[in-house]
């Protein structure tokens, strides 16, 4: 490097330190600055974060990105034998369920989003609802996170041990009208693998059902969708995490559900 | 065979539909409507399968890798559909699906390469060394100096074109990267390097002007 550009590098670098201290911003709020919603006070913090990050900067240019590969036109993928060998391996791991099973489903029909006095007595019912008074932080957080708030579906969070005065297994109990469970399972800290793989298991015997690929979010957390159809009239049931890596598979974590319906009541 | 046909009829439907985003949009709006979902996810895919793997190839993962990443993009689309929001954007989606992706390949490779031999520190830090030329300690001193100065007139630039130059020196971007980084256009990025400098030099004189030679080099 020359010296005068290294005279330029160290009066940059000098005004770089007074910047080094500030936090990644999250991806939601860098998404946001890209779309320009963010609070002016917030964009400026983040822009001033971006100006020393490049980690960062790599991460909202990679968002450009895919927004230009967004405007492209709509000219889909020339058929070919890799494509198709490339579509048949990902159907595969597609929620393998045998033929025989009723077959779960992954996504409904969305419903229209209910009243807002609907949604609030729903989130009060949530929080009322069990032992997870000690938790509730943590499920307010993930409640903002959801979709509309789907008042035809019932959440709850497992982990992986049940907490003192936690029934193990975990009982839920469907109202008549909720027609899909979230489940959401928190994994301890283990081992990142490349994929993992859920399976959901009626504890007396039956074809199981299947997730490949399923991915944590960052807090290590899988979101599981259990349909009513496929839940039938309820009972127990074992869900598996499995860690995938160069052809192997390991037990991450397990936990137990035990669903009661109206039939069971 | 009512597959295959159906794929022709959408496939050709789809050119019409004009931007690829807004295809990708109409196929997740459908499937959460309860519309069959095999067909429509495999448009899905044949829109964005490969682009998405250029994507992943550009961020320097083998062939092999990528096709595993946009496998694993996908298989996280196909999971989240039924709670994607729409007001959230398809495209922000796919990002945190892809990023997520793509640093967890990371991750794993780089804790397979610990396994891998060691090179002893002392040999690391020699080659490191032997690379930057260190200046006498006087000139360090005169060094340290002119670059507080510089980074004095820096500082007193408007707050854009501070930043613009900051981009381009600290991390070497581009125009249109630091265009992005700031929603302004390329036009109004190399105007505020132009500016810079030039506002650099008539406070600082000729005395700076080389420091100042790599601002504007696209």
């Amino acid at each position: 490097m020359s010296a005068s550009g290294r005279l330029l590098d160290l009066a940059v670098s000098e005004l770089a330190g007074e910047l080094a201290e500030s936090p990644h911003p999250s991806l939601d709020d860098l998404a946001a600055y890209y779309r320009r919603s963010l609070p002016e006070a917030d964009a400026r913090a983040v822009q001033d974060h971006l100006l020393v990050c490049p980690e960062c900067t790599a991460l909202l240019l990679d968002l450009d990105e895919l927004a230009a590969i967004g405007r492209e036109e709509a000219i889909p993928a020339s058929p070919g034998e890799e494509a198709d060998a490339e579509w048949e391996r990902l159907k595969q791991r597609l929620e393998p369920v045998s033929p025989a099973a009723p077959k779960p489903l992954p996504f409904r029909a969305r419903p229209r989003r209910a009243p807002v006095w609907l949604q609030a007595a729903a989130a009060a019912l949530l929080v009322s609802t069990g032992t997870l008074a000690y938790r509730v932080a943590d499920l307010r957080r993930t409640v903002g996170e959801l979709t509309a708030p789907q008042v035809n579906s019932e959440i709850v969070e497992l982990a992986s041990s049940p907490l003192r005065g936690e029934a193990n297994p975990r009982e839920v109990r469907l109202r008549q009208h909720v027609e899909q469970l979230l489940v959401f399972l928190r994994t301890p800290p283990n081992e990142s693998f490349p994929a993992y793989q859920i399976v959901v298991a009626r504890s007396a015997g039956g074809p199981p059902f299947s997730i490949g690929g399923a991915q944590p979010d960052s807090r290590g957390t899988f979101t599981l969708t259990l349909s009513r159809q496929w839940i039938g009239d309820g009972g127990d049931f074992d869900i598996t995490v499995f860690g995938l890596a160069d052809g192997r598979r390991e037990v991450v974590t397990t936990y137990s559900l035990r669903l009661a319906t109206n039939a069971t009541l | 065979m009512s597959d295959i046909v159906e794929r022709i009829v959408t496939t050709l439907s789809s050119a019409s539909t004009g931007r690829r985003l807004a295809a990708a949009e109409e196929i997740l709006a459908e499937i959460q409507e309860g519309a069959p979902a095999e067909g429509r996810f495999r448009r899905l895919f044949d829109l964005y399968s490969q682009p998405l793997c250029r994507f992943f190839a550009r961020r320097g993962f083998s062939p092999e890798d990528c096709r595993d990443l946009t496998q694993e993009a996908f298989l996280g689309i196909y999971s989240g559909i039924g709670s994607f929001r729409r007001e959230a954007g398809f495209e922000t989606w796919m990002w945190k699906i892809a990023t997520n992706a793509y640093r967890k390949r990371r991750r794993w490779r780089a804790a397979a390469k610990r396994a891998g031999p060691e090179v002893p520190l002392e040999e690391t830090v020699e080659a490191a060394e032997a690379q930057a030329p260190s200046p006498s300690s006087e000139d360090g001193v005169l060094e340290r100096e002119r670059a507080g100065l510089l980074a004095e007139a820096i500082r007193g630039l408007p707050d854009q074109m501070r930043k613009c130059l900051m981009l381009r020196v600290y991390q070497d971007l581009k125009y249109r990267e630091i265009a992005v980084l700031m929603g302004l256009s390329t036009e109004t990025v190399k105007a505020h390097l132009f500016q810079a400098r030039r506002r650099l030099q008539e406070e600082l004189g000729d005395y700076f002007a080389d420091a100042l030679g790599g601002v504007e080099a696209s």
